[in-house]
């Protein structure tokens, strides 16, 4: 009680931000002395609230050799209980508070939901902070979960779309741990029952109060909720213990892999080149803009592509923020395999276009105004505003980072653009994966077909 | 699963399979109405209007619901109905070339899509409050002057023969078991072809097919339209007024009720290993029948979508045995809305089902699963649930349900869907309130009046057909190990699921097709 007091005493609290930017609400800052962030979003949604706990802790952070997916794994676990509160009674209990709960891990971020009535908001945040701050699950039921695990890496095996990002990242990566996918290779998940000790170092040393932040959207009584945090988060202790992600070096060459699919499908051309990570706001921007300039709806590829030349039924692969250098792509469903080659010419010389600042003002108006309108659009519930924040909150470390990035975009030109496409869209830093119907022997493959 | 391939007996496998005779699976038919539900369709068609305004909110929602579906395709021109609809939403207007219509949406950031379901087709459009001048006309030219460019018709038929011959049967173990057991529970009846449509029926669609498929079933007669969000007035009115030039078109003949004639397991052959299973039945209640709360919650404790182990399926698969991802049961017909757990509206249906989805197991343990979720469905449906369990499951429906219609766009949806069940209420509302109600022995006794574990059919998507159609008509044990230590009672309900009878009547209650059979013609 005295340390929670104390702690209390600490707190740097921070004003209203008055005047929202492009992102249309309000972000209310807090942040406890054992470095725990805190934001509120106020949202017109009488007697509801999303509640996510964010770690800025994803598959980034697998650094060691065998034990890729584990920060997805660490997600499944945190269902596991804690000797107050059995994995039952969490269940139970949040259930019964009415709440819809879930999770997701990406490279960067680990985010834990519950969304529902704010009634149950005091209750909720007891019981997450006890599961952050007191895991306690055993051998056995770790053991058992991490075949939960192959199963959601079975569900995905038959699509060539995972196939892509699986052979994309280990093509086009050599050191940095975004080599691997966030669910992990396949003989990593599979050998994750001997994992139990590399699980709980993974726990003690990187979920602490420092490298996570709470996030409330919605209809709440902010002093109150804000108070709850404080007795309930205050006494967690320690501060993140990062290994070192090896930087990945410039590549020099272009990369290209093929890989035959056993089933008819419908070939996949992906291709995609390092750019800078999210802390380079400016580059973020640039890529949310170029990305549909090159390949959305409004572009010229989109229309000569799908619906003009037909070569393509769908391009995908939308640009997504990450914390440290990853990839500009995109991906083409391609109508059958001699489409390959025309495509692969078409997005040359749309490329080309970019970076010789051809770039059609009509054109860049309207995908400046479709990036800001999304905000809108995309913020119609407190969960999917917080959805927003929680990518740019754990890409950067701050959800304000959002704001700032748009604010960029609003300021983008031409130039800009091709400065962008000129430094990193080169064909020595880029990478191509191509994976297409091939002659292979028809065998059971736990691997979905890829041979 | 056409009614003409139906017709053709033994034209294919899967006509043999679907049209089995059943055995001891149980073969029942339908009731010729449901018994306690409203007549249907009472609010809806003949350009009936619903507004949901809520002008401080920053964007509008529009939808334009169409009393026909996949129910509406000729045979030999299976996925007809979902093609027009493709094709109106995708390929044009008048005003506009596909193209422009694209660039006309994308700076507002603007919705549009059309989504086929068996007995609806919607339009579901949704932009900033700002933009409601620039994209209305746009919506509206969709339905009433679609451009039937030939160029865009190739494109997209095109599109949905590849999204059935090279994704449905290749790319998505899970889809490919659901759509099974669909092909199933609807063999010879109108829901009984995949509403995308068949590779040869949509083949055979002309670009006539579609233009004079569009002036007999997006008509006034069929449609409704409706609003919500952020705007003021009478939007529904004006947007009526807007489709009034729609031809006036004759309501839909009901669809009859389905006959389950398929065997108590089909299952399908194909490459890859992970193991898709999915089991359901047909049922003759839905929302507006009075025990369909009662078997909402029942559902629910049994499997609620994605929502963890305080249910049962993902408690004793997942949780307990590792044996998937997860385990649900649904009380009606389900899609999951794009980006979250929630259903989807506007997919209502006249005629619902009772359904389990597995999710994908490894070959090594098909059989144990498809016995433990058996095994659950049956102790379920003979023992009901427990107090303590119905309390909760009331509490956490109470609370989940409101996530439901918070956004514009699903509250139209569901007051349309309401429309299409002739609720003068709101199912929601009307839910949440009978919640308070719902005690233990109606809710038991609501199970043990519609649920037939015997009646349900089992379709498994796997490599190795051949050998597990062996085990099933043998009743093999499908024993399961275990690498850590399970509690007692965990290996005593083991010994029990890996003998439990599976129910069929003799071999030919266990058919296999290979996967390139299924959705053919």
């Amino acid at each position: 009680m005295i340390v929670a007091l104390a702690l209390a005493m600490s707190m740097a609290a921070a004003p209203a931000r008055p005047a929202p930017g492009p992102f249309p609400f309000p972000i209310h800052r807090r942040q406890l002395a054992n470095g725990l962030q805190v934001f509120f979003v106020p949202y017109d949604s009488p007697g509801l609230a999303a509640y996510f706990t964010v770690f800025r802790v994803g598959s980034r952070d697998e650094v060691e050799p065998g034990r890729t997916g584990f920060a997805h794994f660490f997600e499944h676990l945190s269902y596991r209980g804690t000797k107050a509160h059995s994995a039952d009674e969490w269940e139970r209990t949040t259930k019964s508070l009415g709440m819809d709960s879930n999770a997701f891990t990406d490279d960067d971020i680990t985010a834990y939901w519950l969304y529902g009535p704010s009634s149950a908001l005091p209750a909720v945040v007891a019981l997450e902070a006890d599961r952050f701050m007191n895991l306690d699950y055993r051998e056995d039921d770790f053991k058992v979960e991490s075949r939960a695990v192959l199963g959601e890496l079975m569900k995905t095996q038959a699509s060539p779309d995972f196939a892509v990002e699986e052979a994309s990242r280990q093509l086009a990566f050599t050191r940095h741990t975004y080599r691997h996918t966030t669910i992990g290779f396949e003989r990593d998940v599979r050998d994750m029952p001997s994992g139990y000790r590399y699980s709980l170092e993974f726990y003690r040393q990187l979920y602490r109060p420092d490298a996570a932040m709470v996030l409330v959207v919605g209809d709440f009584d902010e002093k109150a909720v804000f108070e709850a945090i404080e007795r309930s988060y205050g006494p967690w202790q320690g501060t993140a213990r990062r290994a070192k992600i090896e930087p990945e070096p410039p590549q020099r060459e272009e990369r290209e892999a093929r890989r035959a699919w056993s089933t008819p499908v419908l070939p996949r051309l992906w291709q995609g080149w390092h750019t800078p990570g999210a802390e380079d706001l400016d580059a973020t921007a640039a890529q949310l803009v170029l990305w549909p300039l090159l390949f959305g709806p409004p572009s010229q590829l989109y229309r000569e592509l799908i619906l003009e030349r037909r070569l393509a039924q769908e391009i995908s692969g939308e640009f997504q923020p990450r914390r440290d250098p990853y990839l500009f792509g995109y991906e083409l469903v391609l109508e059958n395999a001699a489409a390959e080659a025309p495509a692969r010419a078409a997005v040359e010389r749309a490329v080309a276009d970019i970076v010789a600042g051809k770039v059609d003002p009509r054109v860049l108006a309207d995908v400046k105004a479709n990036v800001l309108a999304t905000l809108v659009m995309q913020t119609d519930t407190p969960y999917r505003t917080g959805i927003w924040l929680v990518y740019y909150g754990g890409t950067t470390g701050d959800p304000g980072s959002l704001d700032e990035v748009m604010r960029r975009v609003e300021r983008l030109g031409p130039d800009d653009l091709a400065a962008f496409a000129k430094r990193w869209l080169v064909p020595s830093n880029r990478t191509t994966i191509v994976v297409a119907t091939g002659g292979a022997p028809e065998k059971a493959a736990a691997r979905g077909g890829v041979q | 699963m056409s009614r003409r391939l139906l017709a053709a007996a033994g034209a294919a496998a899967l006509a043999a399979a679907c049209a089995g005779t059943g055995g001891s699976a149980g073969t029942r038919t339908a009731s010729p109405s449901t018994a306690g539900a409203p007549p249907l369709h009472a609010g809806v068609g003949a350009g009936s209007r619903i507004g949901l305004p809520a002008p401080s909110h920053p964007t509008i929602a529009m939808r334009v619901m169409f009393l026909t579906g996949s129910v509406d395709d000729p045979p030999g021109k299976e996925g007809l109905t979902a093609l027009t609809a493709a094709i109106m939403a995708e390929g044009g207007t008048a005003r506009l070339s596909a193209a422009e219509l694209q660039r006309a949406l994308y700076p507002m950031a603007a919705e549009l899509e059309a989504v086929t379901a068996k007995e609806t087709v919607v339009f579901a459009g949704r932009c900033p409050k700002e933009d409601l001048e620039r994209f209305l006309p746009i919506l509206e030219d969709v339905v009433r002057q679609p451009r039937f460019d030939p160029a865009e018709i190739e494109r997209l038929k095109r599109r949905a023969i590849d999204a059935v011959a090279k994704r449905l049967r290749t790319e998505s173990d899970e889809e490919l078991g659901k759509e099974t057991l669909s092909l199933m529970l609807y063999g010879g009846h109108p829901y009984g072809h995949f509403t995308g449509g068949t590779v040869q029926g949509l083949a055979s669609i002309t670009a006539d097919d579609v233009k004079a498929h569009w002036k007999r079933v997006f008509t006034q007669g069929r449609m409704s339209v409706g609003s919500a969000g952020g705007y003021d007035g009478d939007l529904p009115a004006r947007f009526a007024r807007d489709l009034a030039g729609l031809p006036g078109g004759a309501l839909r003949p009901p669809v009859p009720p389905p006959v389950t004639r398929a065997p108590r397991f089909l299952l399908v052959e194909k490459p890859s290993a992970p193991t898709a299973i999915s089991m359901g039945m047909t049922w003759d209640v839905r929302r507006g029948d009075p025990d369909f709360p009662a078997l909402v919650v029942a559902v629910s404790a049994l499997g609620e979508h994605r929502q963890g182990s305080a249910f049962r399926l993902f408690k004793e698969l997942r949780e307990v045995r590792g044996l998937n991802y997860g385990a649900y049961a649904y009380p009606e017909h389900f899609v999951q809305a794009p980006g979250s757990a929630l259903p989807a509206v506007n997919h209502p249906r006249t005629h619902q089902e009772f359904t389990v989805w597995v999710r994908p197991v490894e070959p090594q343990h098909r059989l144990f699963a498809v016995r433990a979720a058996l095994y659950e469905v049956e102790r379920w449906a003979k023992a009901g649930l427990s107090q303590e369990e119905l309390d909760r499951v009331k509490k956490f429906l109470a609370g989940y349900t409101l996530t439901f219609d918070q956004a514009d766009t699903r509250r139209l949806g569901y007051a349309l869907d309401d429309r299409f069940y002739g609720l003068d209420k709101p199912w929601l509302a009307t839910f949440r309130s009978r919640l308070a109600t719902l005690e233990l022995e109606e809710v038991n006794a609501a199970i043990r009046r519609h649920v037939d574990p015997a009646r349900l059919r089992i379709a498994v998507a796997t490599h190795g057909a051949a050998e597990l159609a062996a085990e099933i008509r043998t009743g093999a044990r499908s024993p399961i190990t275990y690498a850590v230590a399970k509690p007692r009672e965990v290996l005593a309900a083991d010994q029990v699921i890996e003998r439990l009878p599976l129910g069929i009547a003799g071999a030919e209650d266990v058919k296999v097709v290979k996967v390139e059979e299924l959705f053919e013609k």
